[in-house]
């Protein structure tokens, strides 16, 4: 699996923990450190200066100040305290005190990855991920995140200045206590709904969750694995998928040309997946009950019963597409292929009491019982996870295949086969009829996973952030061609006309940079055209997303 | 002896004549095309064997289309038998992959072994899922 938004967080935590509790150190050691606290600060400081991560400019405005002021109380303990003698930086505590701002940067690199600015300026999707990231209740959890890093920053900081070391400059440590107060002052986003206190740990695992916007390498099922490992590989393959799927909200080509086969074998495997879920949900039904008393067990009842109509209609899906042919001949795989037989093998082993389990006749095995199923809560919740992967990501494979479908009838490339092997077969209409099959199994694919969201979010499963992943808003293309700087293009254009080379039209240059900072930063104040040479934009835009402006 | 393994078996021996492999192509067509019928009628009894029959369905459906696609070797007009039993698949399947890949060696039309080639494999696989014994 591929690294995740969260361990970079919690690389972070870790480090950062660690220089809370020291008690003495030598002063030279302390201002090493005071450097590394300023280059964290300097990380968490260009979290707050993307207005996309923050959810609401007063949150913004005042995390914003507040890092900066720290960035400067920072940089006043290192020079006073420049050049002590002793071995300074390196001590290990400078070193993962650096490291943690080495994890955050990394991490938003992570989550730049989501995200794509054109030429236009425009910032667009790149993920499935990208709508939920710019929730306001995803914005409220990594705000959330980051004021608990801060918190810990501060503790460090104020441990630092407490040290007995009489070396240590009475300034530095001055300064250090000052860093604590103001870091130790970064508000988290404001919860003012009770909704918005109760969705915050799913979100945070949400965050936690995310991986960067590339598709993460295929795990063919092979040997037998635990129910951990099983659980992990299912989410991977359905994470897979989700990218394979996903399409940009202003156009996409899912599925590539080979439509009819494509949908046909998808529509086969996913009956299996979805006939595979259903003992597993009523196992897991019978198993909340003795292990969670509560909603679960009733919800998880409810989710089996819903996905016993799934699986019908995709089956009936499957059999209608199977008497029908495209009008040119494509012969390229279906694209989610592997990853559904590696989804399929996997579900197959969690469900059936044989590790090796694969579709194979010669592999059958008998379903395991409630109890092999899920020894144990933390087992019920990986089962429940993987389940829950599946069936979102057949609920999103339904949706996909469904437009698909819709476009490639509408345009005649799909025909009912007459050639003289089909003759006995012909079933007038059923080319019209697909579209509709198909709607009707989106639908149940998705009353399913609605099913699942309730028991996955109760009973704290790992993948109850796909409740909220699905209910984010999908940008429209009317939303994507607002003019929606990307913060980091807008800053340099604008210090782009304030510091180029003057020419007659300087006026209107001045004039413009007003206009585009007033658009792109409402409220805030318009840096100078004074301002010091060493902040002057290079002469081409910055490829990297984070700006560099920090005392 | 099914009535379809008896139209592999003449098929086979018929290779060689002129219409041969016109002949191969209709007659794998529609034993596909049985496979997958029988597939899906017989995948409700036996719920641990639904995912076999399922995938089945699939593969048969996709190896008869392959044939459909093929260049010269059009598929014949052969009237549907009743639905084959799924213990008789495997065995029509392995039969299956045998005169497909004959044919697929004599094919002069690339685009034809090219077919007869992706039609064998839809018929290996449906072996390898309905094998008792996973040989």
């Amino acid at each position: 699996m591929t690294a995740t938004f969260g361990e970079f967080l919690d690389r972070a935590a870790s480090c950062l923990s660690g220089a809370a509790g020291v008690r003495d150190l030598p002063s030279s050691t302390v201002i090493a450190s005071a450097v590394q606290l300023r280059r964290f600060t300097t990380a968490v400081s260009r979290y707050v200066a993307d207005p996309r991560t923050f959810p609401a400019p007063a949150e913004a405005t005042t995390a914003g100040v507040r890092l900066y002021q720290a960035a400067g109380s920072l940089r006043r303990a290192a020079e006073a305290g420049a050049g002590l003698p002793g071995p300074g930086a390196a001590h290990p505590l400078p070193q993962r005190i650096g490291n943690a701002a080495s994890a955050l940067t990394a991490g938003l690199d992570l989550l730049a990855t989501h995200f794509t600015t054109g030429n236009d300026g425009v910032t667009r999707p790149r993920s499935h991920w990208a709508a939920t990231l710019a929730t306001p209740p995803a914005r409220t959890a990594l705000l959330a995140e980051l004021s608990d890093l801060a918190v810990l920053a501060a503790s460090a900081c104020r441990a630092l200045g407490q040290v007995p070391s009489p070396a240590l400059p009475r300034a530095s440590r001055d300064a250090l206590l000052a860093a604590s107060s103001q870091l130790a002052s970064i508000p988290p986003a404001s919860r003012e709904h009770h909704d918005q206190r109760n969705a915050e740990p799913v979100y945070r695992q949400l965050l936690h969750a995310v991986p960067a916007a590339m598709l993460p390498p295929r795990e063919p099922a092979g040997a037998p694995e635990g129910l951990a490992d099983l659980s992990e590989a299912v989410s991977l393959s359905a994470e897979r998928m989700r990218s394979l799927i996903w399409q940009p909200p202003d156009g996409g080509t899912w599925p590539p040309p080979p439509t009819l086969m494509t949908w046909r074998w998808s529509a086969h495997a996913a009956a299996i997946a979805s006939h595979i879920s259903e003992p597993i949900l009523t196992g897991l039904a019978e198993r909340a009950r003795q292990l969670m008393p509560g909603p679960a067990g009733p919800a998880l009842s409810h989710a089996a019963i819903a996905m016993g109509t799934s699986w019908n209609a995709w089956r009936h899906v499957a059999s209608a597409s199977a008497m029908l042919s495209d009008t040119v001949a494509w012969n390229i795989p279906p694209p989610v292929r592997d990853d559904l037989t590696d989804l399929i093998d996997r579900l197959g082993r969690i469900a059936y009491a044989n590790p090796a389990w694969t579709p194979a006749a010669s592999q059958r095995a008998p379903l395991k019982s409630p109890a092999e199923l899920a020894p144990g809560p933390d087992e019920l919740r990986m089962v429940l996870a993987a389940v829950h992967h599946t069936a979102d990501t057949l609920t999103r494979l339904a949706a996909a295949d469904l437009a698909a479908v819709q476009a490639a009838v509408g345009t005649g490339k799909i025909r009912q086969d007459t050639s003289p092997a089909y003759s006995s077969l012909s079933m007038p209409g059923r080319v019209s009829e697909l579209p509709r099959l198909y709607e009707l199994t989106r639908d149940a694919a998705n009353r399913v996973t609605e099913a699942i969201d309730l028991p996955a979010i109760t009973t704290s499963a790992p993948s109850s952030y796909l409740a909220v992943m699905r209910s984010a808003p999908v940008p429209s293309q009317a939303s994507t061609s607002e003019p929606a700087l990307d913060p980091d293009l807008a800053r340099f254009r604008v210090l782009d006309e304030l510091y180029a080379p003057r020419n007659p039209d300087q006026v209107d240059r001045a004039s413009k940079a007003a206009s585009l900072w007033r658009a792109s930063f409402p409220g805030r104040p318009m840096p100078s055209a004074e301002a010091s040479p060493a902040r002057r934009p290079r002469a081409t835009p910055p490829q990297a997303r984070h700006p560099r402006a920090i005392p | 002896m099914t009535k379809y393994e008896d139209l592999l078996r003449d098929a086979m021996s018929g290779l060689a004549r002129p219409d041969g492999l016109t002949t191969a192509a209709g007659v794998a067509a529609s034993v596909f095309e049985a496979i997958r019928t029988g597939a899906e009628v017989y995948v409700d009894t036996d719920p641990g064997l639904f995912a076999a029959l399922m995938l089945t369905a699939a593969e048969a459906a996709d190896g008869r289309d392959a044939l459909a696609r093929a260049g010269t070797p059009r598929p014949a007009a052969l009237a549907p038998g009743p639905p084959l039993a799924p213990d008789r698949l495997a065995g029509l399947a392995r039969a299956l992959t045998g005169l497909l890949a004959a044919a697929s060696g004599r094919a002069d039309d690339p685009a034809d072994a090219a077919a007869c080639e992706r039609a064998a494999a839809c018929a290996d696989r449906i072996h390898a899922l309905l094998a008792r014994d996973g040989s």
